[in-house]
């Protein structure tokens, strides 16, 4: 126990090193475009399981607005109308915009709208499906064209999951079977390379997707590949994001999840063996009934919310990896009531200015229910023995009302409280994705069972499979698949897996 | 007849006899060498797709890929100053691959980049080099080249082996039988090859038959 404090120490002491990340957005934009967008249009793809994007009426940075967007304004003028949240409105204005093409790119704003394609951006183009555009079709000795081609699938299949081609018996063989066989024989093959290292394994297809969501910095590895600073060891938010993913788990646990996963390589093949939620024992620093997956890892409050008070570095984070929603492009924006949300600047980082509250009257609400979490908020002071008797304590460390670093801190707010007098006001509960929550588990609950995070979820796969993010045509196919992973497969990767590669998008060369 | 004559015309036929021997069948550029009538892949009767959805083959599946269809060793394939992995290290992005943990890279590069013909050409090169070593070494085992024989100074000896190697190379790479104007083609490469250096020429065939085979788009998208 003494020797797990002085690792504790040891790796606080590191940390101090890892600089801080800090982001600020002034915004003059007016976040509630992107959900008048979707009231009035909801069957466009650009609505269904993600967030509009500025960009749909922007310029890459807004204000400026792109040739749609200006087309709106204009509309708007015309009419004698006020911008506002009305939908009615809106819908009104626009519909003279419908039969126009704002960007001359050759589609109408309405195809466009239809199509999930941006109708301001000249290069953002539908794409039709070119098995039924172009004539050309057939079957010769090697592809059915324009049909899903078993043969086809079953190499694709030992390629994008196997990592490698089949062989020629292997393929010869495959090729025999009746075609109701080989239905079977696609999925049983696709269990198979399940198992294989190229996608389970360290490094592997799984683990590679989990690089943009937990965004490693080689320089400061500890433990397993080592560098020259040592101090942090992010292979274990590897270790859950792959448990999650893999053999019918729940993909949600990557936000949810109370315990760590423990990796090991027994005879060239990687197990991963979920822990007993024991704090410290287990790896994670975090107090088990506070964790909420990656979302209170060592990594993520060391790295991303490390000293700072409020922790928006760390939320853009999350809607970065896990929503598919950039906030730093003001994409995720919505309108929640200052009053009810309790907006204020609680850090005094101006927030509150009109130009700042556009953006932040939203995101920081989001970053309340991190209140109590803390990163590395007050370290320098354990270590000189201040607020620091738990330390010596194993069953005081990381006590609620103890300022312990990675730990869920009741005195976090008093102790930040001598830089910012109003920070102790902040509330914990909060806003997420328009919903009111109370604390962080609720928070994880929300975005982990929301729509953006299953559709970023199949995305990242469907990426991996097609090769490509679902193109206009595949829409459909992609949203009947983010909906299945919901319900049908229940968060399970390889049930919603094994639906993706008998799908035209995967299967029809 | 002059003893000293009639041992010159012995010797004269032993040497040509000896040589014959050493020689055996070896291939030989035909004046000119024959040119492959056929455009490649013309005779591939396929259908143009429309799709047109083709995927690249990055770093991992490349290295599993050759691994599997050359059965060489993964980590050895090719290796800089003998000592860092090529496509693990080296050329990871070049290849196609993501360097999340040393370039803060965390999605593959979406294009192709100007050093990635070049790294997928060293990776395939070294691989083909040993296999082709090994096959050498012991022609009843081999894996692509099984059975080739070549003459004491390494030219190609004519076997139905050659094209046996040729068929066999086709089906690991593409799980699919090479087509006739295919294997007049690595068949026509070995004249030239010979031309420009007939000395360890089978060798030399063996390496760039694979080489072309396994650099050529159908091995470098799937």
């Amino acid at each position: 126990m003494r020797l797990k404090s002085i690792q504790l120490k040891q790796i606080i002491i590191g940390l101090f090193v890892v600089i801080l990340l800090a982001t600020g957005t002034e915004g003059l934009g007016r976040p509630f475009g992107p959900e008048l967008f979707c009231r009035a249009y909801p069957d466009s793809p650009s609505c269904k399981g993600t967030q509009l994007s500025c960009a749909y009426c922007h310029q890459v940075v807004p204000p400026e607005l792109n040739p749609f967007g200006a087309s709106i304004k204009s509309e708007y003028t015309q009419a004698n109308e006020v911008f506002d949240n009305n939908e009615q409105v809106f819908r009104d204005v626009t519909r003279n915009l419908l039969s126009q093409d704002s960007d001359s790119d050759g589609f109408s704003n309405q195809l466009e709208i239809e199509q999930g394609t941006l109708p301001g951006f000249k290069a953002s183009v539908p794409q039709s499906n070119r098995c039924q555009s172009n004539a050309t079709s057939g079957e010769n000795e090697y592809y059915k064209l324009c049909q899903y081609d078993s043969d086809y699938a079953y190499k694709k299949i030992w390629n994008v999951v196997c990592g490698e081609p089949p062989s020629w018996d292997e393929f010869t063989s495959f090729k025999k079977l009746a075609p109701d066989s080989k239905l079977v024989a696609l999925k049983q093959q696709l269990e198979k390379c399940l198992e294989t290292e190229h996608w389970i394994g360290k490094d592997g297809v799984v683990w590679e997707i989990g690089h943009y969501k937990i965004r490693p910095v080689g320089s400061v590895k500890s433990g397993e590949d080592e560098s020259v600073i040592g101090l942090v060891d992010y292979y274990d938010d590897y270790n859950i994001f792959v448990y999650s993913q893999i053999a019918g788990h729940d993909a949600r646990d990557v936000l949810l999840a109370d315990y760590g996963v423990k990796r090991e390589k027994q005879s060239d093949r990687t197990i991963y063996t979920r822990l007993t939620p024991v704090r410290l024992d287990d790896g994670i620093v975090m107090q088990p009934e506070y964790r909420a997956g990656l979302l209170t890892s060592f990594w993520t409050l060391g790295f991303y919310l490390n000293y700072t008070a409020v922790a928006r570095v760390l939320v853009a984070q999350a809607f970065n990896g896990f929503l598919g929603i950039s906030l730093a492009t003001l994409q995720g924006l919505g309108t929640v009531d200052p009053a009810e949300s309790h907006f204020e600047d609680y850090d005094d980082k101006g927030v509150t200015k009109p130009q700042c509250a556009e953006c932040h009257r939203t995101i920081d609400p989001m970053t309340y229910p991190f209140r109590n979490y803390n990163g590395l908020t007050g370290s320098t002071q354990v270590l000189a023995g201040k607020n620091a008797e738990g330390l010596k304590d194993i069953k005081r460390l990381g006590d609620q009302s103890n300022l312990t670093p990675l730990s869920y801190s009741k005195t976090r707010m008093e102790y930040l409280a001598s830089k910012y007098p109003k920070i102790e006001q902040m509330p914990e509960e909060g806003y997420v994705l328009g919903q009111k929550v109370a604390n962080l588990r609720e928070w994880a609950s929300v975005v982990a069972n929301s729509d953006q995070f299953a559709a970023q979820t199949v995305k990242d796969y469907w990426k991996v499979l097609m090769g490509h993010e679902p193109l206009a045509y595949e829409q459909e196919e992609f949203e009947r698949a983010w909906k299945n992973l919901k319900t049908v497969h229940q968060y399970n990767i390889n049930g919603m897996l094994a639906e993706l590669i008998m799908t035209e998008a995967f299967g029809v060369p | 007849m002059c003893p000293k004559f009639k041992q010159s015309i012995i010797n004269i036929s032993i040497m040509i006899v000896y040589w014959w021997t050493l020689s055996g069948c070896e291939i030989r550029p035909k004046e000119p060498p024959v040119k492959p009538n056929v455009a490649a892949g013309q005779d591939l009767k396929a259908s143009l797709s429309s799709m047109n959805e083709v995927q690249r083959r990055r770093s991992q599946q490349l290295k599993n890929s050759l691994a599997k269809i050359l059965v060489v060793d993964k980590q050895g394939m090719c290796l800089e100053l003998g000592k860092h992995p090529c496509i693990d290290q080296v050329h990871r992005v070049f290849l196609g691959s993501m360097d999340a943990y040393n370039a803060s890279q965390y999605q593959n590069p979406s294009s192709a980049s100007i050093g990635s013909v070049g790294a997928l050409e060293r990776v395939v090169l070294s691989a083909c080099i040993m296999r082709a070593g090994m096959d050498l070494l012991n022609p009843s085992q081999g894996v692509i080249f099984k059975n080739i024989k070549t003459s004491i100074d390494g030219r190609l000896v004519e076997d139905p082996a050659i094209d046996e190697s040729i068929k066999t190379l086709y089906r690991r790479a593409f799980t699919r039988e090479p087509t006739s104007s295919e294997i007049t083609h690595l068949r026509n490469m070995y004249e030239e090859i010979y031309k420009t250096e007939p000395i360890a020429a089978g060798r030399n065939w063996m390496v760039l038959s694979c080489f072309s085979v396994l650099t050529s788009l159908e091995m470098a998208f799937f």
